[in-house]
C-alpha cells in the first residue's frame, strides 16, 4: 500500500499544472454587508482563509483543478460550491442567516462531501460542545439526545451506540474514515474512543454500507477528522468536570495549531469515577431482598486514560495526516451481575473508588494515516490504519469451578490486530455530477487466552470494491451505488482445560478448525426532491448484506460481561436486507424540522435466542452442568421486519429563546411468528427549552440556560425472558456562563440529569436483568479554559 | 410527499394486522412443588420468612419436584452451593465445601420426580443454597427458586444459649447480655454475633471474636449488646455464627422483637 501511495504522489506530480492560481472574493450577508471572520476553505487541500473586516478573502497558490469550496460562519447557513479553477478567480458569496445561532452549520456530510440536504439518508452532525454540556460518561451516552440513537449500557463507563434499536456490528463506528475494530460484537463491550478527543461526530441513520463498510446496515457513527484550525494560530484548551453521582473527575487538555503548512493536534484525558449512586436501598432478586449499601452499586468504579496525537502537512497538492492514539479503560462490574447475587458481595468494601473483581480492562492502540492527493483534476483519498485491541476480563477463578490454588484471575484475554486500507478516487466532479470509485481492504488476526473460553483465535481477510454516483436533474438529486464484498474467515480449533468441582478433568474441544468465505453485494438508490430551497423529500432504497461476525460463527462459552452462555453457529448464513427510508425536511426562518420513517426486511437476521437447554460440558459421554450461568443462548436466523421513525422540530421563539423536541420509535420482530427481539429502545419524546443571552450584570458574559423533559414510554411486549420496563419521566437542566477575558475564554457551568432522583429502569442496560434501577440524580460541574494569545485584528492569512 | 407515504403506511398496516399467524409461547414454565426429604420447601422460598432445611453429611437426601408448562417442558436444573457469606471460600485440609448440580431432562406438560443427592462425609457444615431453574422447549425460563439449606456434620461446633431467654423482647436504647457455651471437637476459630432486621437490611449490631490464638475446644461467650436508640421497631434476628478450624460453620438464629 505504501508503494501505491508513493506512485500516487508521483502521478500527482506529473499531472501538476504549470501555473499556480488564486481564488479571492467577498462574503456578504443578505443586506449586502460584509461578513468578517467567515471561514473559507477548499475541502480537498484544506487550504483556507478567514474574511477580513471588509469581508474579503484570498487563497493563493492553488493548482488548477476541481475543488469543493466551503464557507462557514457561526449563525449563518453554511455555503458550499463546486468550483472548476483554471485561472485566477473572483467570487462573491452571500450567506443567509440561520437559526442555528450557536454553532457553525455543517457544509458536508458523508463520503460524498455534500451538504446533508443532498444526501438520501438522514445525516446529523454533533459538535463537541453539544456532547459535553451534559453529564455523560462516555461517547454513546453523549449521543443519546439525538432521535433514533440510544446506548446499550453496562454501568456508567461501558456503553455502545444503538441506532434504531440495532447495535453491535450493525452500527459501524469509524474514526477518520477507519472502522473501529474492537470486539464490537459484544453487548457489554464499550466504545474504545476517547470522547474528549473528538471535535465533530457525524451520524448517519440508515444503510450507509456502500462507502463505509457492509456492516453499516443500521447506520454509521463517524468521528470526523478534526478541523485544521485557523492558519497561524495555536490554541490550547483545558476541560475539567466533576460529576456527583459517581464522584467522577474528568480532565482533558488539548493543543492544536496550524502554521499554514504543518498542522498538529495533541489530546490527553483522564477520568476516574467511583461506584455510582442509585435512588434505592435495596433490590429484589430471585425473591430475595438484597441491600444496596450506602445507596451505591458496589464495584462499578472505573478509570479511563487516553492520549491522542496528530501531525500533518497541508499543501496545494493535498494533505497527509498521521494520527496515533491509545485508550485505556479499567472498570469494575457489579458483583451481583456475574452469577447469583449474594449479599456479601454487595457490601461496601470501604473504598468507593476501588476496582475489584470482576472487572474488565480494555486497551486500544491505533495509528491512522489520512491523505488526499491531487491527480490531474481528480482526487485520491486514502486511509491506512493499524489497530490493536486488547480486552481482558478478570474474575475469581474458583467462582468458575477452579481450585483455590489457581491464582490467575484472567478469565478472558482477547487480542485483535487489524490492518485496514481504504482508497477513494473522486472523478468527474462538477455541480451536477459526482463519481467515486473505492476500494477497502482489511486483515485481522485475533488471539485468545484466559481460563474461560468464549471466541476462538482466527484470521480474517476483507476486500471490497464500490462505486457511488450522484446526478442532479433540476430539483432532483439521484444517488446510486454498488458494492462487492469478499470476506474470508479462518477459524482455529480451541482446546480448553475443563475443571469440575475444583478438580481438573481433562481437555475438551470448544470449536473445530473451520473456514468460511462470503461473497456478496450491496446496492442502493436514493432520490432527493428539493421542493424549495429549504425543503426536501428523500427516499432511499437499499439492498444490504452483513457477513456474520466471530461470535455469531464460533462463540461457545460464558460471555463474561453479560453472564450468558453464548453459542455460535458455524453454518450461519450472511444477513441480507431490503431497506427503505423516507424522509422530509424543512428549514424555515424561525423553525426547522424533519420526519424520517424506515421500513426494513432482513432475510437471515442473526439474533441471540434463549434455548431450552442449560449450559453444560459434555465430557467422556457424561453431561456436566456449567457452574453458574443458566441458559444457553444460541445464535439463530429468522426473517425480521424492522420499522419505525423519528421526528424532530426546532423552533426559535425570539432572538434568545429556542425550543427543540424530538420523538422516536423503533420495532424489530420476526416476520414468521411475530416474536419480538430483545433490547429495543422504548419510544421516547425529548423536549428542551434553551435560552441564550448576555448578562450585563456579569460584564456581558454569555449565558446559556436549558431545561429538558424526557419521556420514555413503557415497554410491555418484550422478547422472551426480557423484563418489562415501566414508563419514565426525567427532568434535566443546565446552566453555562462564558466570558472572554484578556487571557482567554473561560466557560463554566452546572448541569444535572434525573433532577427528581426518579427510580427508573432501562431495558437497554444489562443491570435491568437483575432488577437494578438506573443512576440517580447526577450533577456535573464543568470548566473550560481556552487561553488565547492571538494578536487582535488578525488579518486574513495567506496560505503557504 | 403524501403519495409516497401512503403505500408504505398501508403496507405497514396490512402486514401488522396479519402477522401473528403462529402462536408464540411466552409463558414461563412453573415449579409447582419442591420437597426436601418429604418436607415442603418451595412455598417458603418466595416470602422473606425463609425457613431453612437440614441435610446431613454422609447421608442421602431426597429432593422431590413437580413442574409444569403450557406447551412442552425441557430441563430442570438443581444446584447446591455454599452460602458462607464470603467468610470461607474454598477448600480446607480435610473438608470441602459441598456442591452438587443436576440437570433433569423433561418432556410433556406436567412431570414430577425425586432426585437422590448423596452428601459425602468430608463436607463442610454451614449454610447452603439450593437453587432451582426450569426451562421449557421455547426457551422460557422460570422464576428461580432459592431455598436456604443447612448442612450439618457430627464434628461441627455447638452452641447452647444461656441468656437472654426466649421469647426475646427488648426496647430501643436498652442493653442486654448474650451468653452461652460454645463447644467443638476441634479448635474453635471465631464467633460472630449479628443483630439484623428480619426482612433484610443493614445490621444494627455486629461483632467478631477471633479465637485463633486460644487453642480451645470450648468457649464461654459473654457479650453486652446495646440496641441503638434510633433503631426501628420490629422483628429482628439475633445470629450467633461459630466457625472451627476445619471450616465448619454453625449458625444459631433467635427471633427477637424490638419495641
Amino acid at each position: 500500500m505504501l508503494r501505491g501511495l508513493l506512485i500516487a504522489i508521483l502521478i500527482a506530480r506529473m499531472f501538476e499544472a504549470s501555473g499556480q492560481i488564486s481564488l479571492s472574493g467577498r462574503v456578504i450577508n443578505e443586506e449586502g454587508e460584509p461578513l468578517m471572520a467567515a471561514g473559507v476553505y477548499l475541502h480537498e487541500t484544506m487550504q483556507g482563509s478567514y474574511t477580513d473586516e471588509s469581508g474579503l478573502f484570498s487563497i493563493p497558490n492553488i493548482k488548477a483543478g476541481n475543488y469543493h469550496l466551503h464557507v462557514q460562519l457561526t449563525g449563518y447557513h453554511a455555503y458550499s460550491a463546486d468550483l472548476s479553477l483554471r485561472a485566477d478567480t473572483q467570487i462573491n458569496i452571500v450567506l443567509h442567516e440561520g437559526i442555528h445561532l450557536l454553532h457553525e452549520v455543517t457544509v458536508e456530510a458523508g463520503m460524498t462531501k455534500d451538504q446533508p440536504s443532498e444526501n438520501p439518508l438522514q445525516v446529523s452532525i454533533m459538535g463537541e460542545e453539544q456532547i459535553f454540556r451534559n453529564p455523560a460518561n462516555n461517547l454513546s451516552e453523549g449521543l443519546k439526545r439525538l432521535p433514533g440513537i440510544s446506548a446499550l449500557q453496562t454501568g456508567m463507563g461501558i456503553s455502545r451506540p444503538v441506532i434504531r434499536g440495532m447495535s453491535g456490528n450493525r452500527v459501524l463506528v469509524a474514526e477518520n474514515g477507519i472502522k473501529q475494530e474492537g470486539q464490537q460484537w459484544g453487548a457489554d463491550h464499550g466504545l474504545e474512543i476517547d470522547p474528549f478527543q473528538l471535535e465533530q461526530i457525524e451520524l448517519i441513520k440508515g444503510p450507509a454500507s456502500l462507502a463505509y463498510g457492509s456492516d453499516a446496515t443500521a447506520g454509521v457513527v463517524h468521528i470526523r477528522p478534526a478541523s485544521s484550525g485557523k492558519v497561524g494560530e495555536h490554541e490550547l484548551k483545558w476541560r475539567s468536570a466533576y460529576q456527583s453521582v459517581n464522584h467522577a473527575w474528568k480532565n482533558a487538555l488539548r493543543a492544536k495549531g496550524n502554521t499554514g503548512k504543518w498542522v498538529y493536534r495533541f489530546n490527553l484525558s483522564h477520568q476516574r469515577y467511583g461506584d455510582y449512586e442509585v435512588p434505592a436501598e435495596s433490590f429484589i432478586y430471585n425473591g430475595y431482598l438484597l441491600p444496596l449499601y450506602e445507596g451505591r452499586l458496589q464495584n462499578t468504579a472505573g478509570e479511563i486514560k487516553a492520549a491522542h496525537a496528530m501531525f500533518g502537512i497541508n499543501r496545494n497538492w493535498g494533505y497527509s495526516h498521521l494520527t496515533a492514539s491509545v485508550y485505556d479503560q479499567n472498570e469494575g462490574l457489579f458483583s451481583g451481575s456475574t452469577g447469583i447475587a449474594r449479599a456479601y458481595q454487595l457490601r461496601f468494601d470501604g473504598d468507593e473508588r476501588n476496582i475489584a473483581l470482576p472487572r474488565q480492562e480494555v486497551r486500544h492502540w491505533k495509528i491512522i494515516n489520512n491523505s488526499n492527493i491531487k491527480i490531474g483534476n481528480h482526487w485520491l483519498e486514502s486511509d491506512l490504519a493499524w489497530q490493536y485491541n486488547r480486552r481482558q476480563e478478570f474474575s475469581i477463578p474458583h467462582a468458575h469451578g477452579r481450585p483455590v490454588s489457581f491464582a490467575d484471575t484472567t478469565a478472558l484475554h482477547l487480542g485483535l490486530h487489524s490492518f485496514s486500507a481504504n482508497a477513494r478516487y473522486y472523478f468527474k466532479k462538477d455541480q451536477k455530477q459526482f463519481r467515486m470509485l473505492g476500494w477497502q481492504g482489511g486483515r485481522q488476526i485475533n488471539e485468545q487466552s484466559g481460563f474461560e473460553f468464549l471466541i476462538p483465535a482466527y484470521r480474517n481477510w476483507q476486500q471490497a470494491l464500490f462505486y457511488i454516483g450522484r446526478d442532479a436533474f433540476g430539483p432532483w438529486t439521484l444517488t446510486y451505488g454498488l458494492r462487492l464484498d469478499y470476506q474470508a474467515w479462518d477459524i482455529y480449533r480451541s482446546r480448553y482445560d475443563f475443571f469440575y468441582r475444583y478438580e481438573y478433568m481433562g481437555e475438551v474441544e470448544r470449536n473445530p478448525n473451520f473456514n468460511r468465505r462470503f461473497f456478496n453485494y450491496s446496492a442502493s438508490a436514493g432520490l432527493v426532491r428539493h421542493l424549495s430551497k429549504h425543503e426536501e423529500v428523500r427516499l432511499n432504497l437499499a439492498r444490504t448484506f452483513r457477513s456474520p461476525n466471530i461470535s455469531e460463527l464460533a462463540s461457545n462459552g460464558v460471555h463474561h460481561g453479560t453472564f450468558r452462555y453464548e453459542m455460535g453457529n458455524a453454518d450461519i448464513k450472511a444477513e441480507t436486507g431490503l431497506q427503505s427510508d423516507l424522509g422530509y425536511h424543512r428549514e424555515g426562518r424561525r423553525s426547522h424540522g424533519s420526519v424520517q420513517t424506515f421500513f426494513n426486511h432482513f432475510g437471515n437476521y442473526i439474533y441471540l435466542q434463549p434455548s431450552g437447554r442449560f449450559a453444560s460440558i459434555d465430557f467422556e459421554g457424561e453431561r456436566f452442568p456449567y457452574p453458574e450461568p443458566g441458559q444457553v443462548f444460541e445464535y439463530r436466523q429468522a426473517p425480521v421486519f424492522h420499522w419505525g421513525g423519528e421526528a424532530e422540530w426546532h423552533f426559535r421563539w425570539n432572538s434568545w429563546l429556542n425550543w427543540h423536541s424530538n420523538a422516536e420509535y423503533s420495532w424489530i420482530q420476526q416476520s414468521n411468528n411475530g416474536a419480538v427481539l430483545p433490547f429495543i429502545p422504548p419510544a421516547s419524546i425529548k423536549n428542551h427549552l434553551e435560552a441564550n443571552f448576555y448578562l450585563r450584570a456579569l460584564d456581558s458574559s454569555k449565558v446559556r440556560l436549558e431545561i429538558g423533559y424526557l419521556y420514555y414510554a413503557a415497554r410491555k411486549r418484550m422478547a422472551i425472558n426480557e423484563p418489562e420496563v415501566p414508563a419514565a419521566h426525567l427532568l434535566e437542566a443546565s446552566l453555562e456562563i462564558s466570558h472572554e477575558f484578556r487571557f482567554g475564554n473561560i466557560s463554566c457551568g452546572l448541569s444535572g440529569n434525573n433532577l427528581l432522583n426518579s427510580l427508573y429502569y432501562n431495558n437497554m442496560s444489562r443491570y435491568r436483568w437483575i432488577n437494578l434501577p438506573e443512576a440517580g440524580r447526577n450533577l456535573q460541574f464543568f470548566l473550560l479554559y481556552h487561553p488565547s494569545w492571538k494578536p487582535h485584528n488578525q488579518k486574513a492569512n495567506p496560505v503557504n | 410527499m403524501k403519495k409516497l407515504l401512503l403505500p408504505i403506511m398501508a403496507f405497514t398496516f396490512i402486514w401488522s394486522s396479519c402477522s401473528e399467524e403462529e402462536t408464540l409461547d411466552s409463558e414461563k414454565p412453573l415449579i409447582l412443588e419442591i420437597t426436601i426429604n418429604g418436607e415442603d420447601a418451595h412455598h417458603s422460598s418466595h416470602s422473606h420468612d425463609h425457613e431453612t432445611f437440614e441435610i446431613s453429611a454422609d447421608t442421602a437426601s431426597l429432593i422431590g419436584w413437580e413442574v409444569s408448562d403450557n406447551m412442552e417442558l425441557s430441563e430442570l436444573r438443581m444446584d447446591i452451593h455454599p452460602n458462607f457469606d464470603g467468610h470461607s471460600h474454598g477448600k480446607k485440609a480435610d473438608y470441602d465445601p459441598f456442591s452438587w448440580e443436576k440437570i433433569v431432562p423433561l418432556s410433556g406438560k406436567l412431570q414430577s420426580g425425586t432426585e437422590t443427592m448423596e452428601v459425602p462425609e468430608n463436607v463442610l457444615a454451614g449454610p447452603y443454597h439450593l437453587d432451582l431453574l426450569l426451562l421449557d422447549k421455547s426457551g422460557n425460563i422460570s422464576e428461580s427458586v432459592l431455598i436456604d439449606v443447612i448442612l450439618t456434620h457430627p464434628s461441627q461446633p455447638t452452641f447452647s444459649l444461656l441468656t437472654p431467654t426466649e421469647p426475646i423482647v427488648f426496647s430501643k436504647g436498652s442493653t442486654f447480655e448474650l451468653s452461652g457455651t460454645v463447644e467443638d471437637d476441634e479448635d474453635l476459630e471465631e464467633v460472630m454475633i449479628e443483630l439484623l432486621p428480619h426482612d433484610g437490611g443493614e445490621h444494627i449490631f455486629e461483632k467478631e471474636i477471633e479465637l485463633k490464638a486460644q487453642v480451645e475446644t470450648s468457649y464461654e461467650l459473654k457479650e453486652l449488646i446495646g440496641i441503638p436508640a434510633n433503631a426501628e421497631s420490629g422483628e429482628y434476628e439475633l445470629k450467633v455464627i461459630i466457625k472451627d478450624h476445619d471450616g465448619h460453620m454453625t449458625i444459631r438464629a433467635y427471633e427477637m422483637t424490638i419495641n
